[in-house]
C-alpha cells in the first residue's frame, strides 16, 4: 500500500531569517538517516524535497488552451516542501514512519494513501479497505 | 553558556552543581532566565581569561557568582533609570545578602565565600522549568539548560532534535518565564507536594522518548545529565520517596544501556543481555534509591516501575523472578499510572504465570475493557481488517504486536505468529529492533 508523506513547512523569506549552514546541515544528516532508515526498512519509494514555491511554473488548459505561468497556484506562507512516498502495509505503519520526520518540528506532514500509482509502465488501483 | 566558550575549560572552572546554583540564585531575582545565562556565561569568559593569568582563585564559583551578579546588577540598575521602574533594593539586591551581606565585593578581592555558603535555590529552579505555564515537551530542554548549564546545541545532539527547535523552544520558554513572572521562590511545603510531580515527570522526559507506536526509547545523549537531576532532586527532597522511585528508575534503566546492544548493533531484549555489561556502579546507587522508598512509606508510579525493573533484572542474572510479585506490582502501576505500555508489560508476566493463552487473552481485552483505551487519540481511526485482530489504539502499538507473536509462537499457532511479527515489523521504524524482530519472526517460521 502506497503512502503518500506530504510535507507542508513555512518558506524562507527573502531578507528574513535564514538558517546557520551548521543548522542546515545538522537539517540535511537528520533527512539522510531517515531516508536510509525508510530504505533499509524496504519501504522506500521516492523522496522529493522541492525548491521554493516561487521557483514553481504553473501550467493550465482550464480555460480551453495552455496557459503557463510563474510562480505558484497559491502562494502561502506555509507551502508544499517535499514529499515522501512509501509502501508500507498500513495506515498505522505510514504514521509510526511519519511520526519520526524530522521536519515534524517545523512543519507539517499529511498522510496520504495513494488511490492509483503508476508503476513499472502501468496504473495500479490501490488495494481497498486499508 | 556561549557556543565558543571552550567546554573543557569551563569545566574545569566549574563544578557540575555551580551553574544551576549560581542560576538559580541570580535568575530569583527577576525571573529572566535568559540574562541570567548570559551573565554567567560572560563571567566565565572572563574568568577563563583572567585565571590563566593570575591562576585560579580558591573559590571560583564564588567569583563567577559575584561577577555574574554584578553584572545583573548594572542591567537592572540602568533599566530603572530608562524605565519609571524604581529600583528596590529589596527585590533586585535581595537574593544574596546571605551570601555576602551588604557589600559590593570587587570580583577577585580576597576572601570569597565559601561555595557551601551559596544558597541553594535550585528547587525552585525546577519547579520553574516544570511550571504548569511552559509546554510539557519543553521542560526537560529548560531544566538542561538552566540547571545543567548546556548549550542548545548540546541539548540538541542529546535529544536528537534539531537546533534550531531546540533554541526557538527554549527562548520562547524563558521569554515566558520572565513575561509571566514566574517565581523562583522556594515553594512552600504545600505547593511543593503539587509542583513535585511536574518536576519528576520533567526529569523524566529529558530521560525517555515516548513515541505513540513504540515503546519509550531512552535517550543516550543526555544520559549523564538526567542521571545527575534525579540526583539532585533527591538531595533537595530526602524524604520524597517518589523521587527517590524516579532516581531509582533512571539509575537502573542506564546500568542496561551497554547490553542492549551486541557487538554488531544488534538489539538486545532484557532476558537476553549479560548482566556482567550491565553497570554496577549505577546498579548499586538504583538500590540505594529503591531502599530510600522503603524507608519514605510511600511509593509512587516511578518508585514502582523500578521496582518492576530490579525484579526482571535479578531474573537475568539467575536469581529467580518472582512473577507473581511483579503481577501485584504491575497491577499497583496500573491503578495508579494506567498507561498503554504498562498493559502489555502485564500482559506479559500474565503468560509468565498462566501461559501464553491467558497473555494472549489479557492483549484481547486491551481495546475493550482493559486499561488503555481512554488514553488520548492517537492518529484520528485506525481501522484494521484483519478479523482476529483488536481495533483501536493498542492495535497500532507496536509492543502489542511483538508479545503477541512471540506468545502465539509459545503456543505452537505458528500462522498467526507469522502474521503478528509481521504486524510488529511494519511498525517498527528502528532498525536494530527491526532486525531482531525478522530474525525471531524466521525461527518461528521454521519452528526453531
Amino acid at each position: 500500500m502506497r503512502y503518500s508523506l506530504v510535507f507542508h513547512a513555512p518558506e524562507l523569506q527573502d531578507g528574513g531569517p535564514q538558517p546557520s549552514p551548521e543548522v542546515m546541515e545538522e537539517m540535511q544528516r537528520l533527512m539522510a538517516d531517515y531516508a536510509d532508515a525508510l530504505y533499509s526498512a524496504g519501504v522506500f519509494i521516492a523522496a522529493e524535497m522541492l525548491e521554493p514555491q516561487q521557483a514553481t511554473t504553473t501550467v493550465t488548459r482550464r480555460g480551453g488552451s495552455v496557459v503557463i505561468e510563474d510562480g505558484p497556484f497559491a502562494a502561502t506562507k506555509e507551502a508544499l516542501a517535499g514529499v515522501f512516498v512509501i509502501d508500507v502495509e498500513s495506515r498505522d505503519a505510514a504514521l509510526a514512519w511519519a511520526e519520526k520526520f524530522p521536519g515534524t518540528n517545523y512543519g507539517v506532514v499529511e498522510v496520504r494513501a495513494a488511490a492509483v500509482s503508476y508503476i513499472e509502465g502501468r496504473w495500479v488501483q490501490a488495494r481497498a479497505g486499508q | 553558556m556561549t557556543e565558543n566558550s571552550d567546554p573543557s575549560e569551563t569545566a574545569m572552572l566549574l563544578s557540575q552543581d555551580g551553574w544551576g546554583r549560581i542560576i538559580a540564585l541570580i535568575a530569583s531575582a527577576d525571573g529572566d532566565l535568559a540574562g541570567a545565562e548570559d551573565a554567567l556565561s560572560s563571567a566565565l569568559e572572563r574568568g577563563v581569561r583572567v585565571w590563566r593569568e593570575q591562576g585560579v582563585p580558591a573559590n571560583p564559583e564564588g567569583w563567577l557568582y559575584r561577577v555574574a551578579l554584578n553584572a545583573r546588577r548594572d542591567v537592572w540598575k540602568s533599566a530603572a533609570v530608562r524605565t519609571s521602574v524604581v529600583w528596590d533594593p529589596a527585590v533586585h539586591d535581595g537574593s544574596d545578602d546571605s551570601v555576602h551581606p551588604g557589600s559590593s565585593v570587587h570580583p577577585g578581592s580576597a576572601d570569597p565565600p565559601d561555595p557551601d555558603a551559596l544558597p541553594d535555590r535550585r528547587l525552585g529552579l525546577l519547579g520553574a522549568c516544570a511550571h504548569p505555564d511552559i509546554d510539557p515537551p519543553t521542560r526537560p530542554l529548560l531544566m538542561l539548560s538552566a540547571v545543567m548549564g548546556m548549550t542548545g546545541k548540546q541539548i540538541a545532539a542529546g535529544m536528537a532534535l534539531p537546533t534550531a527547535t531546540v533554541a526557538a523552544r527554549l527562548t520562547r520558554a524563558k521569554k515566558r518565564i520572565a513575561a509571566l513572572g514566574i517565581g523562583f521562590g522556594l515553594p512552600d511545603r504545600s505547593d511543593l507536594d503539587v509542583r513535585l510531580p511536574d518536576i519528576q515527570e520533567a526529569i523524566y522526559g529529558a530521560f525517555a522518548i515516548d513515541w505513540v507506536h513504540a515503546p519509550a526509547q531512552p535517550r543516550d545523549g543526555t544520559i549523564g545529565e538526567t542521571l545527575y537531576l534525579s540526583r539532585l532532586l533527591t538531595e533537595l527532597c530526602p524524604r520524597d520517596g517518589e523521587s527517590h522511585g524516579l532516581a531509582a528508575l533512571i539509575h537502573l534503566s542506564a546500568a542496561r544501556f551497554p547490553a542492549r546492544r551486541s557487538k554488531d548493533g544488534l538489539f538486545v531484549p532484557l532476558d537476553d543481555q549479560d548482566p556482567g555489561v550491565w553497570d554496577a556502579v549505577l546498579i548499586a546507587r538504583g538500590e540505594d534509591h529503591l531502599r530510600a522508598v522503603q524507608r519514605s512509606g510511600e511509593i509512587g508510579r516511578f518508585g514502582l516501575q523500578a521496582a518492576i525493573q530490579i525484579l526482571h533484572m535479578s531474573g537475568v542474572r539467575g536469581g529467580g523472578t518472582d512473577w507473581p510479585m511483579l503481577l501485584r506490582l504491575h497491577d499497583d502501576v496500573e491503578r495508579m499510572a494506567p498507561s498503554l505500555g504498562g498493559a502489555v508489560s502485564r500482559a506479559a508476566v500474565i503468560a509468565e504465570i498462566d501461559g501464553p493463552e491467558a497473555g494472549l487473552a489479557e492483549l484481547d481485552s486491551l481495546d475493550t475493557a482493559g486499561p488503555g483505551t481512554d488514553r488520548g487519540t492517537v492518529g484520528g481511526t485506525s481501522v484494521l481488517t484483519s478479523a482476529a485482530a483488536p481495533t483501536g489504539r493498542a492495535a497500532s502499538f507496536q509492543p502489542t504486536w511483538a508479545l503477541r507473536a512471540h506468545l502465539l509462537t509459545r503456543a505452537d499457532r505458528v500462522r498467526e505468529a507469522r502474521l503478528a511479527y509481521r504486524r510488529a515489523i511494519e511498525l517498527t521504524t528502528d532498525p536494530a529492533e527491526r532486525a531482531y524482530l525478522e530474525t525471531r519472526s524466521l525461527e518461528a517460521r521454521s519452528g526453531r
